[in-house]
């Protein structure tokens, strides 16, 4: 079903609405905020919280049609205000993941398309950028918002965007090269 | 289009989370919460207030008032003196790019002309531009005023750090600034200037040399960071019919000269 269809059936109280805007955005939703966060007890709160206040506060959607990027919104300040309450502990549930993570074998067809090695230097990259830069890598690769969607939902110019993912990818570019070059040279 | 390096970058998020679901538990623990919350509604009113979301959207930039970028795209107003009460912008999505082939449409949405060149002597070549939405906002993030603003992204060897923003808002501030060079294009006058931005993480203390730097009106600094960034922003900006023009370059390596030649190009253009 359209957004747009989905944001005016929500304002009218339908539940059966709600309940499809879960099946069709809780993955997209919680890995998203599983990619801002960095650990899967968060992203759990996170995505409760987004869809919560998603219904609580619908009828402040003033672009029926901009659903989408109206709850990415509410979930980048859910997340950011998660990552500045939780301390840096990781949970014993994420620990398991991660070393599932590491045994497994079988790579996706995605995986195969790129070295696992090399995702997972992207990724720890990635994970390492401060939280605003992290957030506009993720709605700017993972999520595919324009700059100018991604500066309309944080609330700022589309300067401040462009400004964090160019020191982004400055950032990620010199990773990189020092983890692959760490890699090339130990193994 | 992304480059493959940007590609990878997508790959490997899609990787990191792709073992990441929502748990079977998660539909039920929303549903009650929203029973708890005591919400469930039937028929909420239409054109809601804009309450709750408002005590999150505040921003936490207690040290200066700008954020970056946020400060680095408006400085026509910027500088510590401000006309009215304008304190900063912030620009809603475009409804979409447009090629330079589309230039009319763009200026027919925006609702003025304006110069844009299709390529710079430099090698700096025309990438999309957007016509935005941008608001003067004070102090207290309450929007004073709309107007229509075009921003044209330009690119050398695949490296976007230039940007030229064109706009006709009501109101030009007074800068106490004084101008790291001026130059002049007939009767135009154009100004270049350096712009240092210190990003700093929420609790941070200011160091002595912070609060030497913030006397100065080239500097400012931002809570709201995970750690310590600067970024350097340099502009060129002048006046011409009615329209002001900010040619911005990011943490570009172009020099003033160079920048100012770009803008007296874009001032010559037929």
């Amino acid at each position: 079903m359209e957004d747009e269809i989905l944001a005016q059936q929500l304002k009218r109280g339908d539940r059966e609405a709600f309940d499809l805007l879960y099946e069709k955005y809780k993955n997209l939703v919680i890995r998203t905020a599983y990619l801002i966060t960095g650990n899967k007890s968060d992203s759990e709160d996170v995505a409760q919280e987004t869809f919560v206040k998603v219904y609580l506060h619908i009828s402040e959607l003033k672009n029926d049609a901009g659903l989408k990027p109206w709850m990415m919104q509410i979930l980048v300040r859910t997340a950011y205000r998660s990552g500045r309450k939780r301390n840096r502990e990781v949970p014993d549930d994420e620990i398991e993941r991660l070393s599932e993570r590491e045994d497994r074998t079988i790579l996706s067809p995605l995986g195969q398309m790129i070295k696992r090695e090399e995702a997972e230097v992207i990724s720890e990259a990635v994970s390492a950028l401060p939280v605003k830069q992290r957030t506009v890598v993720v709605l700017y690769y993972y999520n595919e918002f324009s700059v100018s969607e991604i500066a309309g939902m944080l609330n700022c110019r589309e300067g401040t965007v462009k400004s964090r993912l160019h020191t982004a990818r400055k950032f990620l570019k010199g990773e990189l090269k020092d983890r692959m070059d760490v890699k090339t040279k130990t193994s | 289009m992304r480059s493959l390096q940007e590609d990878r970058i997508k790959m490997a998020l899609e990787m990191q989370c792709s073992d990441i679901s929502a748990s079977d538990t998660l539909k039920q623990k929303i549903d009650m919460d929203i029973r708890r919350r005591g919400k469930i509604k039937t028929v909420p009113a239409c054109g809601g207030q804009e309450v709750s979301m408002r005590e999150e959207n505040r921003k936490h930039f207690s040290v200066k008032k700008f954020a970056i970028g946020v400060a680095a795209a408006c400085l026509l107003l910027s500088g510590g003196v401000f006309a009215g009460r304008t304190t900063g912008y912030i620009s809603a999505g475009s409804t979409g790019a447009y090629t330079y082939d589309e230039l009319a449409k763009a200026e027919e949405k925006l609702g003025f002309s304006a110069d844009v060149a299709g390529k710079f002597d430099n090698g700096y070549s025309f990438v999309e531009m957007r016509v935005l939405k941008t608001s003067a906002t004070d102090e207290n993030q309450r929007v004073l005023y709309t107007f229509p603003e075009l921003a044209a992204d330009y690119a050398r060897g695949g490296v976007k750090d230039i940007s030229l923003y064109a706009d006709q808002k009501p109101e030009k501030g007074e800068r106490t600034k004084v101008p790291d060079m001026t130059d002049q294009c007939g009767d135009i006058v154009l100004r270049y200037d350096v712009y240092t931005y210190k990003l700093v993480p929420v609790g941070y203390e200011l160091t002595e040399e912070d609060k030497e730097n913030l006397q100065r009106d080239d500097y400012e600094i931002s809570e709201g960071s995970d750690s310590v960034e600067y970024s350097k922003v340099s502009h060129v900006t002048w006046e011409k019919d009615g329209v002001y023009y900010d040619l911005l370059g990011m943490d570009t390596v172009l020099s003033g000269e160079e920048m100012i030649g770009m803008a007296k190009e874009l001032i010559e253009m037929d």
